[in-house]
């Protein structure tokens, strides 16, 4: 399973770092966008036809607990990664409420909202985040199928992932597929339960679907990569200034 | 050596007039959008107003507090020195349907929602940056930072830009927009024409 996760992943690397064609149609940092912009499409159109039904009944049908509970226990399963991710980046403080988020839900099993019950704050770190504190840019933006937006520093990092998280590693090679395959599912259920109204004004308010994502994707990535410095912070902002610096000046 | 002394006090005196006077900024700015929020949470929760009067007054507090003419610039980038006068025109007032159409629903459904202030920061050139938490109360441990873009103008503020959780919608917006455009060649009309479908979707759908 590993194997071909990893030539996945190196494929879609390699068809995007090799793409030059770049049109007026798309963009310098997305050169795949005619191929980005289809599979979005069809992405969309899977959310729209399974994905979103699924999760309305999912709300509708589960108990709020139940709910919190399998989006607990599926953050708990990260734990591993996210641990080492913080060490890595040099973020021991965070490491040490990882460590204890890990070992406290391990008796909850999900049961618990450590943040609510014992204010532990987890955040969760992935290996794409972390390749970004050392400075790897982003790379071309990608959209993959049924995975949704990325980019080639993140794929990397996501499949990075997949081998740091020792949960990967217990059982068959048979039952490991089934979990993977499940886990997936859940998470990808219990985020389009969690954002349910916000994907749903998205698509509803925007002119260019596909635009108005891969900007609010690219921008989470960066306040998310900057968190150590303070999550949101103005200098967020300031981006602005950098972005056309000389238009502003027109506008005053 | 009395000359030192006192050109040291000099520039002492400079300094701290420069950062009270600063200070006094960021407060006033902090008061500005606190302000804000109380008028706006107060409107919401005024049920004796239809929804129609609460959009309406929903969209005179919106224009008070933001510069929409100078986001509205700002979003759409380059393309608007190349526009034509009537183009401009036109622009700036689907612009201003397209917040009213968006964001007072938006406003509308989100009535338990709460701003609260919790800082300010000065940034480089005329910016002010207020820090603040949205709060839900159906999800306590869900709180949204929310910092504030503004700009001093008069004696007051206007905002130019909100950054939630990190997302700019100022460069949000002029991201998608100008992915409108470039798409299409370059053409303003092509934006101006996404605008009108975009406003007739949303007039149907509310």
């Amino acid at each position: 399973m590993y194997k071909k996760t990893l030539c996945f992943y190196l494929i879609v690397c390699a068809i995007s770092l090799a793409s030059c064609n770049t049109t007026r149609l798309t963009s310098n940092s997305d050169p795949l966008e005619l191929l980005n912009r289809k599979i979005f499409r069809a992405n969309d159109t899977i959310d729209q036809a399974v994905l979103r039904p699924v999760s309305l009944f999912y709300r509708g049908s589960t108990p709020q607990l139940l709910q919190n509970d399998i989006e607990n226990f599926l953050q708990w399963l990260d734990t591993p990664n996210a641990l080492v991710n913080n060490l890595l980046q040099g973020n021991f403080n965070q490491a040490e409420t990882t460590l204890k988020y890990f070992f406290l839900q391990s008796f909850h099993l999900g049961h618990v909202d450590l943040n609510i019950t014992y204010g532990i704050n987890f955040q969760n770190e992935d290996f794409g985040q972390t390749l970004g504190s050392f400075g790897v840019q982003p790379g071309p933006y990608l959209v993959l199928p049924l995975l949704g937006p990325t980019n080639v520093r993140d794929s990397i990092g996501r499949a990075i992932d997949v081998f740091l998280n020792p949960f990967n590693y217990v059982g068959t090679e048979g039952s490991r597929t089934i979990f993977s395959a499940t886990r997936g599912s859940f998470e990808a259920l219990t985020f389009r339960t969690k954002y349910s109204s916000q994907i749903d004004e998205l698509r509803e308010n925007s002119i260019d679907y596909y635009a108005r994502v891969k900007t609010i994707y690219n921008q989470r990535r960066n306040a998310s990569i900057n968190n150590k410095m303070t999550e949101n912070s103005p200098e967020t902002t300031e981006s602005i200034d950098a972005f056309d610096d000389q238009f502003l000046k027109l506008l005053d | 050596m009395v000359k030192f002394v006192t050109a040291i006090f000099g520039v002492l005196i400079i300094v701290t007039s420069v950062l009270a006077a600063d200070n006094k900024l960021g407060k006033q700015a902090q008061d500005f959008i606190g302000s804000l929020s109380n008028q706006v949470a107060t409107l919401n929760q005024d049920r004796s107003i239809d929804t129609t009067t609460r959009r309406q007054k929903f969209m005179q507090l919106v224009e008070t507090g933001f510069d929409l003419p100078w986001i509205a610039k700002f979003v759409v980038g380059r393309p608007w020195r190349t526009a034509t006068t009537n183009q401009q025109k036109e622009y700036l007032e689907l612009f201003k349907n397209l917040v009213e159409l968006t964001y007072s629903k938006r406003f509308i459904e989100y009535a338990q929602q709460k701003i609260l202030v919790s800082g300010y920061k000065l940034g480089k050139r005329k910016f002010i940056f207020v820090e603040s938490k949205l709060t839900d109360p159906k999800k306590p441990k869900g709180d949204i930072n929310v910092v504030w873009r503004l700009v001093p103008k008069g004696n007051s503020f206007k905002i130019v830009d909100v950054v939630i959780a990190g997302i700019s919608m100022a460069i949000t917006q002029r991201n998608e927009y100008s992915a409108v455009i470039r798409r299409n060649n370059g053409r303003f009309d092509a934006l101006l024409d996404a605008m009108r479908t975009q406003i007739t979707k949303l007039r149907n759908n509310s």
